[in-house]
């Protein structure tokens, strides 16, 4: 299967600071990848290499077989949403879609039509006046009507309202049912990840912490519940990734490498948000992953 | 991404066009009024013997001449900030690179074709504007008769003027990333570079002639004025020193290209024989009298004993449009040049 | 049509909500033999998930075999009559319609309905219970 996004040590800097580093992915085609992190992790650094926005410091980018953007087709090719979701003020709706068809060889134009009429905006309507579920919409709707191969959206839908979000991410499914195309897309809301994504990228701190298929995922983390010990008890072959402990009980996130042998543990399964928020949590604590009930143990 | 850098252009395109007609229109009433005014009276005043007064009369009715002349100085410097800094600096500020660059279009065929429209467009308004100014200012011009005076604001300069302030104004759009700052600097940095250019490197592009001649005194006692020897006023005098016999610098002038003094060596200040020489003047003429004819022979004896010489550095009429395609050629060399610097910084710098 | 709802909270996992509602629409007889199911799109237009999710919930109810999809045309229920609702459920339900026709003529809104329903329904299962 052909990976629509290889990196290898993939780092990106600015001056002294180091937006992402060590950045190792191969994302395979035909998937909605979720990208999650928290603020300033580098997600939106990743999706701006990968649109060929920026160029690497280090390492190496490849995106649909080739270097992103080295020619006119490769930007054909890759669709991009920006978190502003950028749109000229002064322009109309329809100037918005003319522009997309004077420069794009590959824009489906009934497409772009169908989906602004069945939005309800009006073609005439200034861009500088829409509402920010209107603008995301026009953004998204230029993105896809240029037909690409692969979709980045970096974080489309952080600034709207729940039901603008919702409306964005039918749209967005709708394309994925109906046409042949791989998203990328990054967002902090980890309940619309685990809606729309099939695959998953963690990243904290500018590096991957978990990259994987979300079946794979789900189906090899566990909540194992105990009474209360220490890391000294804790099963072999699990990697724990998060525990918290209550004066009497222990709950560890654990990635299994093998099955829960012992009888002491109640093994539940890990819901992804969870899963998440359990790799942010040691992201956050890299020494010892154990904290008391929300707290740090040092 | 023609249709794009239009549309993005066309509301500014279509109001300047709007004001060219306008001034098109003002020009052509006011311009043919002037040209039949000078026909009828400063053309033939040698018959009716009236010149002087012919031309003042003239003079007084072709008022706007200094306003127009400012504004063709004006205008490339406007064009650089108004239309050549916002164009890649408007963008950045709004993100709307963001859209622009994720549309099947590479980055350098983005920043060329704005910079082709836009550069186009500046050229042909200031070229228009010079047209229009250099013909409603022929009669007058005529009448001056001193074509490098008014050389900045003539002919083709203007279009080579107006495509360097736009590449100037790209060029700093790019780099400073705000619009405002980006004009404001375009500005600065465009009169300052013109007035450098105009004073340090116009008088040295192309060869000068040298002249030279008898120094004589004129008996103004006021102002040491030198005339210069073969050097009508058509010409561009650069400089003139005045040598003894035997070749020693006595004192220079520099002259700009309208005649004022930008320059005066020191040894004017000092030099004992031109004190001599002036004592010539002085010592003749009571101030304020105009001097008889036999004061001025008195004062040639006086000044002709020195032995002094003249040698003026001039660039002759016949050489104006020479100059002209020269500094045109520089100043879209420059253009290039910036162009060439703004491409690699939008592909390699911009993050 | 069957009209599909994601509970994210449930702790089932996506694909085997979608299973277990179509599973129930039959059973209920609200989905009979030869109905259609919306198509992938339609699904996801309406609650924004993965297609891929319900791609796998349709071929699921094939391999159950209560479903049959027929390239190009659609995703259908085939089931065996003896699968379907059990004939005793139509009539009750009739029954159930007209006595609930009933109590609004004799003046009941809908929380009272429900509360006579369900307070019946208590004391005679504690009858029936040992």
């Amino acid at each position: 299967m052909t990976a629509v996004l290889e990196a290898t040590d993939l780092g990106k800097r600015y001056r002294r600071k180091w937006a992402l580093s060590d950045c190792t992915l191969s994302i395979p085609q035909g998937h909605v990848v979720g990208l999650v992190g928290p603020n300033g992790s580098g997600k939106s650094t990743l999706l701006n290499l990968a649109a060929g926005l920026l160029a690497p410091s280090a390492g190496r980018l490849d995106v649909l077989g080739g270097t992103p953007a080295r020619d006119a087709t490769a930007v054909g090719r890759v669709g991009f949403v920006a978190q502003e979701l950028p749109a000229y003020s002064a322009f109309s709706v329809r100037d918005h879609l003319r522009l997309g068809a004077h420069l794009n060889p590959r824009w489906d134009a009934e497409l772009a039509k169908d989906r602004i009429e069945d939005l309800g905006l009006d073609p005439s309507q200034r861009a500088g006046k829409l509402s920010g579920g209107q603008r995301a919409q026009l953004a998204l709707t230029l993105a896809i009507a240029k037909r690409p191969e692969l979709l980045l959206l970096d974080e489309p839908v952080a600034s709207l309202d729940p039901l603008a979000r919702r409306e964005f991410l039918q749209i967005l499914m709708e394309t994925v049912a109906d046409q042949e195309v791989s998203i990328v897309l990054s967002s902090h809301l980890v309940s619309d990840i685990e809606r729309v994504c099939d695959y998953l990228i963690v990243l904290i701190d500018s590096r991957v912490q978990l990259a994987g298929d979300v079946d794979d995922l789900v189906s090899s983390h566990h909540r194992l519940i105990g009474s209360r010990r220490d890391p000294a008890g804790y099963p072999a072959n699990q990697e724990v990734i998060d525990a918290s402990h209550t004066d009497r009980q222990s709950s560890l996130i654990v990635r299994s490498h093998g099955p829960v042998l012992e009888d002491a543990w109640t093994i539940e399964p890990v819901s992804l948000e969870d899963l998440v928020l359990a790799y942010m949590a040691r992201g956050k604590h890299p020494r010892s992953g154990d904290h008391f009930d929300g707290e740090v143990m040092a | 991404m023609i249709w794009l850098a239009w549309r993005q252009f066309r509301t500014q395109a279509l109001v300047v066009a709007g004001l060219l007609v306008v001034f098109a229109t003002a020009l052509a009433i006011n311009g043919s009024h002037l040209v039949h005014l000078y026909d009828t009276t400063v053309a033939t005043c040698a018959q009716r013997n009236d010149c002087v007064s012919a031309r003042a009369r003239f003079q007084a009715q072709a008022k706007w001449h200094n306003a127009l002349d400012l504004l063709v100085l004006a205008v490339p410097a406007l064009l650089g900030a108004f239309w050549g800094a916002p164009l890649v600096a408007r963008e950045l500020e709004t993100r709307t690179n963001l859209l622009a660059w994720t549309q099947s279009v590479t980055r350098p065929r983005w920043f060329l074709v704005k910079v082709a429209v836009t550069g186009a467009a500046s050229v042909i308004t200031a070229g228009l504007l010079s047209l229009m100014v250099t013909w409603w200012a022929s009669p007058h011009d005529r009448l001056t008769d001193a074509p490098y005076s008014v050389f900045d604001q003539r002919d083709i300069v203007p279009m080579a003027y107006a495509l360097f302030a736009v590449a100037l104004g790209v060029v700093l759009g790019t780099i400073i990333r705000r619009t405002v700052p980006a004009m404001a600097a375009t500005l600065a940095a465009f009169a300052v570079i013109r007035i450098g250019f105009g004073s340090w490197i116009r008088p040295r592009i192309l060869s000068p002639l040298h002249s030279t001649g008898v120094f004589t005194l004129p008996v103004s006692n006021s102002v040491v004025f030198i005339a210069p020897s073969g050097v009508g006023p058509r010409d561009w005098l650069l400089s003139e020193t005045v040598v003894t016999s035997t070749g020693r610098v006595v004192g220079s002038y520099d002259l700009g290209p309208n005649g004022a003094v930008v320059g005066i060596s020191n040894a004017f200040h000092g030099a004992g024989n031109l004190n001599g020489v002036l004592k010539c003047g002085n010592s003749f003429s009571p101030l304020g009298q105009a001097p008889t004819a036999q004061v001025q022979a008195a004062v040639q004896r006086c000044v002709s004993s020195f032995h002094l010489h003249t040698i003026a550095t001039y660039l002759p009429s016949s050489r104006y449009w020479a100059l002209q395609g020269s500094e045109s050629a520089i100043f879209v060399g420059g253009a290039i040049a910036l162009l060439a610097v703004g491409l690699w910084w939008t592909r390699k710098r911009i993050a | 049509m069957i009209e599909f709802y994601l509970d994210q909270k449930s702790g089932v996992t996506p694909y085997l909500q979608l299973v277990q509602q179509v599973r129930r629409a039959v059973k209920l007889g609200l989905l009979l033999d030869g109905d259609q199911l919306p198509t992938v799109k339609d699904v996801v237009g309406k609650i924004a998930i993965n297609p891929n999710t319900v791609s796998k919930a349709y071929r699921e109810l094939e391999h159950q075999g209560l479903v049959v999809a027929r390239t190009g045309v659609g995703t259908f229920v085939a089931i065996a009559p003896s699968d379907g609702p059990p004939a005793t459920l139509r009539p009750l339900r009739r029954d159930l319609e007209r006595w609930i026709a009933r109590a609004r003529d004799a003046g009941l809104d809908d929380e009272g309905i429900e509360a006579l329903f369900i307070e019946s329904f208590r004391d005679a299962s504690s009858v029936v219970a040992p």
